[in-house]
Formats: C-alpha cells, structure tokens, sequence
C-alpha cells in the first residue's frame, strides 16, 4: 500500500516536472543572450522586408533579373522553405499513424516548424513576382493552364492542413498549460487558450474525438505534402522549356529532397530549443539517432535519384543538359555543385553510418550541413538552367544584389523567431501525448518512450 | 556675315545634291507617265510568239479528278494574238498558313500547242481554296499573265503536315474534366479540414456541457 503511494506520488512529481518543462519557454523571464537573440533575427527580418520595399519600388532589375536570368534565388528560397516544412510534418504523421511511441516529445516541435516553415515559404513567392498585387487575380480570375495556379492550390492546402494538425493536439495540452502556470499565464494568454480549447476536460469522449480527428489529418498530411512538392517539380517541368528542367524525375526528386531536408531541419530545431529550454530529460539522444537513421534512407535515396537524373542526360547529349551539366560539373559552379554533393550527401550520410560519429554534436552538423548545402542545391537548380542562353548555347550571368541578400536573409531569420515567438504562447512539449504514451507503457502495452539510460547519454 | 571657306562649300555641296535628287525625281515622273500600262505591251517570251505582241489572256479551270482520290487537276488555258507553245507555268495555292495570303508553289508545266498546260494535284486540307496560274517564261514576275480560280477542296487525306507534326495532346481531350477532377479532390480536403474544426468545436464544448450537467445533477 506505502509502495503504491510513493510509486504514485512519484508519477505526480514527474508528471508536475513534464508540464513544467512544457510551459519552460513561457515561465522563464528572457534573459540578456534571448534577447540579444531575438533582436538581432527582428533587424535581419527587418532588412529583408527593407529588401523587398525596395525591389517593389525600383523593380526586378534590383535583384538582377534580366533576360539572362529571369528566376533567381528568391525561387530557391520558396522552394526550399517549403520544402522543409514537409519533414516536421511527415515525421510526425508517419510517426503517428506507425504508432512509434517514442515520437511524442518531438511531435510538437516538429509540427511548429512544419507550420512556420510552410508560412514563411509560401511568403516567398511573393518577392519573386513583378507585380504582387496581381496574386488577386490567381482568386478572381484563375488560369488552369498554368502550372502556378495548382502551386498556390497545393501549397495554401498544405499550409491550413499544417496549421489544423499543429493545432488539434495542442487543444488538451492548452488546457494543461492554464493549469500549470495558472495567473504567471497572463490574460492574453489566459483568454487565447480558454478561447481555442473548446472545453476540454479530458473525457475519454474528447480523447477518443481528438484521436480520430488525428488519424484522419496524419493520413491527410502525407499525400498533401506529397503533392505540393511534386507540383513543384511538374511546374518547373512545364513552365518554361529549360534544360534539366524537365526531367520527368524532378517530381520524386522534389519530394525526397524535402523529406531528407526537413527532418535535417527537425534535427536542427530540436537540438537547438533542447540546449535552449533544457529539456534534456525528454528530448534524448536517442531522439536524435532516430531521427538520423529516418534521415539515412532518405539521403541515400536522393543520392540514387541525383545520379539517375544526371546519368543518362549526361550521356544523352542533348545540347541544353548537356552545357547545363557540364556546368555544373566542370564549369563556373562546379565548386558549389560539389560541395552539394559532398557536405550535402555524402559527408551527412557517412556521419550517420559511422557508429563512432552517430552522437547528437555530429548529427547536428551533419543535419546543418544538409538544410544549408540543400538551399545551395535549390539555387543551383534555379539559376544555372534560366542563365542558359539557347540560341548562342552560352551561359548568362547572375550576380547577387542587396536586395536578394537581404530578402533571402530575411527569410531564413524569420524561421527561428517565429518558432521562438510561437513557444511563447503555446507548450513546447505534448504533455498530454507524453502522459498517455507513458501509462501505456506503465501498463506493458508500448514500448519504452524515455528509454535511456543515464549510460547511454 | 563672316563665312568660313569650309561652310560655303558645305553649303554649294547640299544645294548641288539636292538640285541633282531633285532633277532626278522629275525625270522619273516624267518617265513613268509616258511608259505603257504595265501588261498591256508585254514584251516577247520564249513560248510567246515574238512576232505578234499583244495582250495575252489567261483561264483557269480546277477540276476534281474522278475516283476515291481527292486529286484536283488544274487547266490553266493561255491565248494571245500569237500561238503561245512550250511556255512555262507555274501553278499556286494561296494559303495563310505562313503568312498573309502567300502564294505556295505546287507545280509547273509547259503549255501545249493550243496554249494549255496542265498539273495535277493533290490538296491535304478542305476548303474553298484559291489557286493561280502564272505563265513565267521570260516574264518578268509583275509582268507575267495570271489567271486565278477557286474550288471547293474536300480531301480525303491525312491532313496537313503541320498538323501531324504536332499531334494533339493527351490531356486536351479530358481537359476540363481533369481539371474538375482536381478541383473537386482539392474541395474534398477543404471541406475535411473546416469540418474537422467545426466538429471539435462544437461537441468538445457539448461533451463537456454534459460532463457538467451530470456532476450537477449528482
């Protein structure tokens, strides 16, 4: 009977301990290196948007778009950050629909970054476009023939998609986050989650209602992001006639290239919001090996598709892949082409398979290396074939300005302010997944979710 | 005034060109006015008998060849005061495929005894079509004799070459349906999505609401 006490008022400390570490990112008052943090991504952002209003005001030639290079970087942006907004959704899917317990203290990261990447992603087409105001007209007067049509379709789908399946599980865990930090709350706070938790009670009715609803948007998400990056693909392949461009398999290139670089991206913002909130206890190593051999097949299938594409158009001969592949291989980017290759696949993967190199510090390097050389990748994709010249078979020139600079810096600063922004108002954790996770391991019918040992670590 | 040598020869070289362009202006008019109606004296041709100039006047008959072919035959019948034998003509259809109303060529034949020459031809498309007989044979191109005629074609062939060069594409067939389809997918998810949220808010508040009225009764 003592036994059973203790046992159970362990749980409830442990249980206090959990919720927390959940509400961690709102409890504590910011200190001087947040700050300084969160300052210097708001200028960064800041100068971005300072990029933009210039480019609207001076026009496209500011960024270098002329007849040479008539798509630039602002494109390889879009694609790579939505992109990544596949891999944090996806890994949270898969891993719930495969019933992987040991997903539930990732799930809520990993669907904050797929939220907030595919926002800021789906932005990014707004910097390449002449004339902005015009993305009216894509509602009130729509052209089916056009490929971009179909990408705004699929891309504003995903996005509410993401932003519903960010939000479902997170309605019992707003409930939680009242309870936990009752007045230190706020009002704003207070009022926003009494507002968006409908009542919750945690009746075995709700549970089993957010549970189905959950099933149904985790079997949704997947083929949806499937979608938006094969549209992306196909539009390349049918928007301009271009060299490379289209190759029937930049479709499933697409798709795998943002599986293998959003889960890198996953990586990323778990290992930093871990270091940053101390959440050790729950996010452990182990999380991180996991997450790396997830990442495994998905470079080594990249790799595979990457020599599939270029092999036989390299071989083929035809004049354009031709002077775009030699280009990329010999030519004047065969220094960023190459490092793609190396610091992209081939370095991450080797780090992966080695077991003496599979430690979080090395599968975080790994994973930077693979978000960063799959943006260089994306710029690659871009530039090189619009720089073709296929009347002189000759190769244009595109330089970086300012204001690409600055709207790509922007860009990419945006993602971890909001994340941060966004763990200010809602757990970082999900606790009530974790708990549940926890008395179905307490009742022998899941596997270990906490699992490590203090050896292991 | 104070002219500098350099300006006044400037000066004498403009108005000597412009005498000179001017000159050469009045005698063109004064040229063209007293030559002939272009045609009305056409000068002599291989075929055309030199001795006898004169006007030389064209007829063009298209016929349809008898038979499941669809071939035409074109009679272009030339006669002058003087026998024009072994003249050459040159047959065309005028077509807008390339351009405003170009003259493609089609064939050319030599005219017999009596002034006729005649080809036969075999058209790829339908319509009323306009063809041209033009006798060439030491003829300038303004000055040649034509005859036109049109004919209503109705070929039975493959069509024209343009055409199977570019063949229809797949997706034009089911064009609108495919599109339809899609949209129809992409409304399905929209709908899932809102009633999702709709359901949850509005029976999570409902399941509570029984919750609470149970535990009042209680």
């Amino acid at each position: 009977m003592e036994k059973l006490a203790v046992e159970r008022s362990l749980r409830e400390a442990a249980s206090q301990e959990l919720r927390e570490a959940a509400v961690r990112p709102m409890l504590q008052k910011p200190g001087r290196g947040y700050k300084l943090l969160v300052a210097v991504l708001c200028v960064v952002v800041a100068f971005g948007l300072a990029g933009f209003v210039d480019q609207l005001i001076y026009g496209m030639s500011v960024v270098d778009y002329n007849n040479s290079a008539f798509w630039d970087v602002n494109i390889a942006n879009f694609i790579t950050i939505v992109g990544v907004a596949y891999g944090g959704a996806v890994v949270s899917a898969v891993l719930r629909l495969t019933g992987a317990q040991w997903r539930a203290p990732l799930t809520r990261i990993a669907e904050a970054t797929a939220v907030v990447t595919v926002l800021i992603g789906g932005a990014c087409i707004i910097p390449s476009l002449g004339r902005p105001n015009m993305m009216w007209e894509f509602i009130t007067r729509p052209n089916f023939s056009s490929p971009l049509i179909w990408d705004a379709l699929a891309i504003s789908t995903y996005g509410i998609a993401s932003v519903v399946f960010f939000y479902v599980p997170l309605i019992p865990d707003l409930v939680i986050a009242q309870q936990t930090m009752g007045g230190r709350a706020g009002r704003v706070r207070t009022l926003l989650w009494r507002k968006l938790s409908w009542g919750w009670q945690g009746l075995p009715a709700q549970r089993r209602l957010i549970d189905r609803m959950m099933g149904l948007l985790a079997l949704m998400i997947i083929p949806l992001a499937v979608s938006v990056h094969s549209v992306l693909g196909w539009a390349f392949a049918i928007t301009s006639f271009r060299p490379w461009w289209s190759e029937e398999l930049w479709a499933p290139l697409f798709v795998i290239a943002a599986l293998y670089s959003g889960i890198a991206l996953v990586i990323l913002s778990c290992a930093a919001l871990r270091r940053t909130y101390s959440l050790q206890k729950y996010i452990t190593d182990q999380h991180f090996k996991r997450l790396a051999y997830i990442l495994l097949p998905f470079g080594a299938t990249y790799l595979y598709l990457s020599v599939a594409d270029f092999l036989p158009g390299a071989y083929h001969g035809e004049p354009g892949t031709a002077a775009v592949f030699r280009q990329l291989f010999f030519g004047s980017y065969a220094l960023w082409f190459w490092l793609v290759v190396v610091g992209g696949m081939v370095v991450p993967l080797l780090i992966i398979a080695l077991p003496q190199t599979r430690r979080v510090g090395w599968i975080v390097f790994a994973a930077a290396c693979i978000v960063a050389t799959f943006w260089l990748n994306r710029v690659l994709m871009v530039v090189v074939p619009t720089t073709y010249d296929m009347m002189k078979g000759t190769f244009g020139v595109y330089s970086w300005t300012w204001v690409n600079a600055s709207i790509t810096a922007g860009a990419m600063a945006a993602i971890p302010l909001l994340i941060l922004l966004l763990f200010r108002f809602v757990p970082i954790l999900s606790v009530t997944e974790i708990e549940e996770l926890e008395k179905q391991q307490l009742g022998g019918t899941g596997t270990d979710l906490i699992e490590e040992t203090p050896e292991e670590v | 005034m104070n002219w500098s040598n350099a300006r006044v020869f400037r000066v004498i070289s403009y108005g000597v060109f412009e005498a000179v362009l001017i000159a050469t202006t009045a005698l063109m008019v004064v040229g063209l006015s007293r030559s002939p109606v272009a045609g009305a004296a056409t000068p002599p041709t291989q075929g055309v008998s030199a001795t006898a100039p004169g006007p030389v006047l064209g007829t063009l008959t298209v016929v349809s060849r008898p038979g499941p072919s669809s071939s035409l035959v074109l009679k272009a019948h030339f006669t002058g005061s003087a026998s024009i034998t072994k003249s050459s003509v040159a047959f065309f259809v005028v077509t807008k495929e390339f351009g405003d109303n170009l003259n493609v060529p089609i064939g050319t034949a030599k005219t017999s005894q009596d002034g006729t020459a005649t080809i036969n031809y075999a058209p790829t498309w339908n319509g009323k079509e306009q063809f041209i007989a033009k006798l060439t044979s030491g003829l300038g191109d303004a000055g040649a004799p034509t005859a036109t005629s049109y004919h209503q074609v109705t070929a039975s062939g493959p069509g024209p070459l343009y055409a199977s060069a570019n063949p229809l594409r797949p997706f034009s067939l089911m064009g609108h349906f495919f599109v339809g389809t899609i949209l129809t997918i992409v409304s399905l998810v929209w709908l899932t999505l809102i009633s999702i949220l709709l359901l949850l808010a509005r029976r999570l508040p409902r399941m509570a609401g029984v919750m609470d009225a149970d535990s009042t009764t209680e």
